[in-house]
């Protein structure tokens, strides 16, 4: 692409975008089915206008697609973030249409925290919501998990090209398969199996504490959803502590923390490569991430008195720090419990789990294992080049789903992704405290935004400040598109603007 | 993928049997993260409650 | 549609009946406290009897030997432990086609319930229905079902004539020296 983008760059990016808002149109069906299903018929009528208007504005966008396109890596990074925006608009239409919102700037918090699967939320009277919205947020945060690229690969862009460069512009660099179309359908299949599974194992977990058939059956997927995505959104206003049962916590737990492993990891589990679990750098990074600051925080938590058994200890404690690590946002506790009970020690233990995150091409967030593995193994490569006669060498590789070399350039892009990460929390850190939160709510609130995590220590509310608002909804899809492509986005919109070069 | 590749493709109910005990791994996994976490609970609450007492 | 709203002076009739039915208080029963005062306050209320007066939400879950029920006020919702019979005898619970019955709950309050996991909890020892729930009709407007109609109209429109004339299948001739583009299809 030449300095300034021509008539035909700005084709190409909006036409992919069309695609993929076509493709969120398509997955209306699902909460449009539920309203007929139950006789919602107000939730309908505001869902088939966010529908239509998906189809609409996608067709239209997608019909710009010129003949002779030659689409790169500018146009798919760029075509992603944008998909992101317009998606986020588009979702929030019945959002706001629905009177559960105080605002559109509202609704499209929820969007964005749904879609990058964060899971702070601005729903007012979330208890009365109907069962056709509720399901509608969760496929929201279900499909974000995935990815909105991978799920318009799948279907739509299929055999054409441009669709690896969308692929990775999506913050996804596995490939289960060469061509990109069969990994993003890969990724579904996976999701699908784990979906089947998860919906029966809560339905059955939530007709044992009581919950009557039906209502088991829609929280079991609406909760599903959330879990296996890592969003955190729950139907209920209590979040998990609706329950009040260590088994449907238990559930969860084992599908959030599916939902947080490389889809690659899944694939190889799935076809029979076991031993990967054990071997997988990530899957090794994770527990050791997870383990140390679990342990800091039982140690904070029991020291402090706040948790005097091993049984709370465990399902507030383990729960609260594992839903942390892997970026989902399940919560048992009120967002106000941590501040107050909370010891700062437990709450760096949270901050620092919530940096950390899941897996790299997972539905997770946060700077992901595989990085904190790369840095890891590269500070340890480092040490042993110093003690080693200066014309020694030795392979500097890694272990995830086969071995990778860890040459510098694979290093620097890792240091530099995490320090982008790093960077983003201290902003959104000093933008609460900007708007007049203590530094420990700023700096957990900041975490769980850039982590796309969704854990509340109280300060995401709808009577927050408007801009520490647009300030969340930014930083958590830049998180959730790991920089690149809206750093490409940027350049993009400069280079429009900017002189031409010589 | 180099190591699922380099399989045999299996037949359907090979694959069903595959997929589960793919997820049967994870759910092992998830399993020894709790059994971990009991035990840290009950090591570091042991260390933390006696640090508590007078 | 298929609920109808109760006749406004039957729910004026029952708020009536509540308040004129004098509740059997304790007399050393506090005041209801709000449950964000529950939150704020855990430490010094924990252990301590309190007063909660909010609306029953979702279901009751009844378990082994009592039941759940949780409790919305307007700043917020805590899970209340109560005996099943009482449980049971909450006629409607609030849902989207709902509101619940009002309940006025009198108990022990627990900052993390030792018994139930470290959970935020009331154990009622006195459940009252101070107003009935009632069902809510949510009516369409028409203006929005017009607009709902058109713009489907307009969709579909736009679907037939992308599918009809517009270029599908994307561009075809790969794009030279990018990565990855020589691999992806």
């Amino acid at each position: 692409m030449t300095a300034r983008p021509r008539l035909d760059d700005y084709r190409i990016i909006l036409a992919y975008s069309g695609r993929v808002a076509i493709g969120l149109g398509a997955v209306y069906a699902v909460p449009l089915a539920v309203a007929a299903l139950e006789g919602e018929w107000a939730a309908f009528v505001d869902l088939s206008i966010g529908c239509s208007a998906s189809l609409a504005l996608g067709a239209a966008l997608a019909s710009l697609m010129p003949r002779e396109a030659r689409p790169g890596w500018l146009h798919g990074m760029v075509a992603t973030a944008v998909s992101w925006l317009l998606e986020m608009f588009l979702a929030a239409i019945p959002y706001r249409l629905s009177g559960h919102y105080a605002s559109w700037l509202d609704s499209l918090f929820d969007a964005m925290s749904g879609f990058t699967t964060t899971g702070l939320t601005l729903v007012q009277d979330l208890d009365h919501l109907s069962r056709a919205l509720n399901t509608w947020r969760h496929v929201v945060t279900f499909v974000g998990g995935q990815g909105v690229v991978v799920l318009a690969l799948s279907f739509l862009v299929g055999g054409s090209r441009g669709g690896y460069e969308l692929y990775v512009g999506e913050a996804k660099d596995e490939r289960l398969f060469p061509r990109v179309a069969h990994t993003a359908k890969a990724i579904w299949k996976i999701s699908a199996v784990y979906l089947a599974v998860g919906v029966g194992a809560l339905w059955v977990a939530g007709l044992s504490i009581g919950l009557p058939a039906k209502e088991a059956f829609y929280h079991g997927a609406w909760v599903y959803m959330a879990a296996w995505s890592t969003g955190g959104f729950a139907p209920m206003s209590q979040n998990v502590g609706y329950y009040h049962s260590a088994v449907y916590e238990l559930v969860c737990v084992a599908f959030f923390l599916a939902g947080s492993l490389n889809f690659a990891l899944h694939h190889a589990l799935m076809t029979g490569n076991r031993r990967e679990l054990a071997r997988n750098a990530e899957v090794i990074s994770f527990t050791v991430t997870f383990a140390g600051l679990f342990t800091l925080a039982a140690w904070a938590l029991a020291g402090s008195g706040t948790y005097g058994g091993i049984a709370t200890l465990l399902r507030k404690g383990f729960y609260h720090v594992i839903s942390a690590h892997t970026t989902t946002g399940f919560m048992t506790v009120a967002a106000r419990q941590f501040a107050r009970e909370w010891t700062p020690l437990a709450l760096c233990a949270m901050i620092l789990a919530m940096m950390a995150g899941g897996s790299a091409c997972s539905t997770a967030g946060g700077v992901k294992g595989m990085r904190v593995a790369m840095l890891w193994l590269a500070i340890r490569n480092e040490v042993r080049a110093l003690l080693l006669p200066s014309h020694a060498s030795f392979r500097r590789r890694i272990h995830a789903s086969g071995d990778r070399d860890l040459g510098d350039g694979v290093v620097k892009g890792a240091a530099l992704v995490a320090l982008l990460y790093v960077a983003t929390w201290v902003l959104a850190t000093m933008a609460g405290v900007a708007a007049g939160y203590s530094p420990m709510d700023a700096a957990f609130e900041g975490a769980s935004v850039t982590g796309n995590v969704g854990l509340s220590i109280g300060v995401t509310a709808p009577g927050m400040p408007a801009a520490l608002k647009v300030v969340y909804l930014l930083v958590m899809w830049v998180g959730r598109l790991e920089f690149m492509a809206v750093l490409a986005l940027g350049r993009f919109v400069l280079s429009a603007f900017g002189r031409r070069r010589p | 993928m180099k190591s699922g590749s380099a399989r045999a493709a299996p037949g359907p109910g090979g694959r069903l049997r595959q997929a589960s005990s793919g997820i049967a791994t994870v759910l092992a996994y998830a399993a020894a993260l709790m059994a971990y976490g009991f035990a840290a609970c009950f090591l570091a609450g042991m260390a933390g409650w006696a640090g508590r007492l007078p | 549609m298929s609920r109808v709203a109760l006749a406004p002076g039957m729910a004026a009739a029952a708020l009536l009946l509540a308040a004129l039915v004098p509740a059997p208080a304790f007399a050393e029963d506090p005041p209801p406290s709000a449950v964000t005062d529950l939150v704020e306050r855990a430490a010094e209320l924990d252990g301590r009897r309190v007063a909660l007066e909010g609306e029953a939400i979702g279901s009751p879950m009844i378990r082994d030997s009592g039941a759940w029920v949780n409790i919305a006020d307007r700043s917020g919702a805590l899970g209340v432990w109560m005996g099943a019979e009482t449980a049971r005898g909450i006629a409607r619970f609030g849902s989207y086609g709902a509101v619940g019955d009002t309940l006025r709950v009198t108990g022990v309050f627990h900052r993390a319930c030792a018994e139930h996991g470290g959970d935020m909890d009331v154990h009622a020892d006195g459940t009252i229905v101070t107003a009935p729930g009632r069902p809510v009709a949510h009516p369409v407007p028409a203006g929005r079902v017009v607009a709902a109609l058109a713009l489907a109209l307009v969709a579909a429109g736009a679907v037939a004539a992308l599918a009809a004339f517009g270029q599908d299948r994307g561009p075809r001739t790969p794009p030279p020296g990018y990565p990855g583009s020589a691999k992806s299809s």
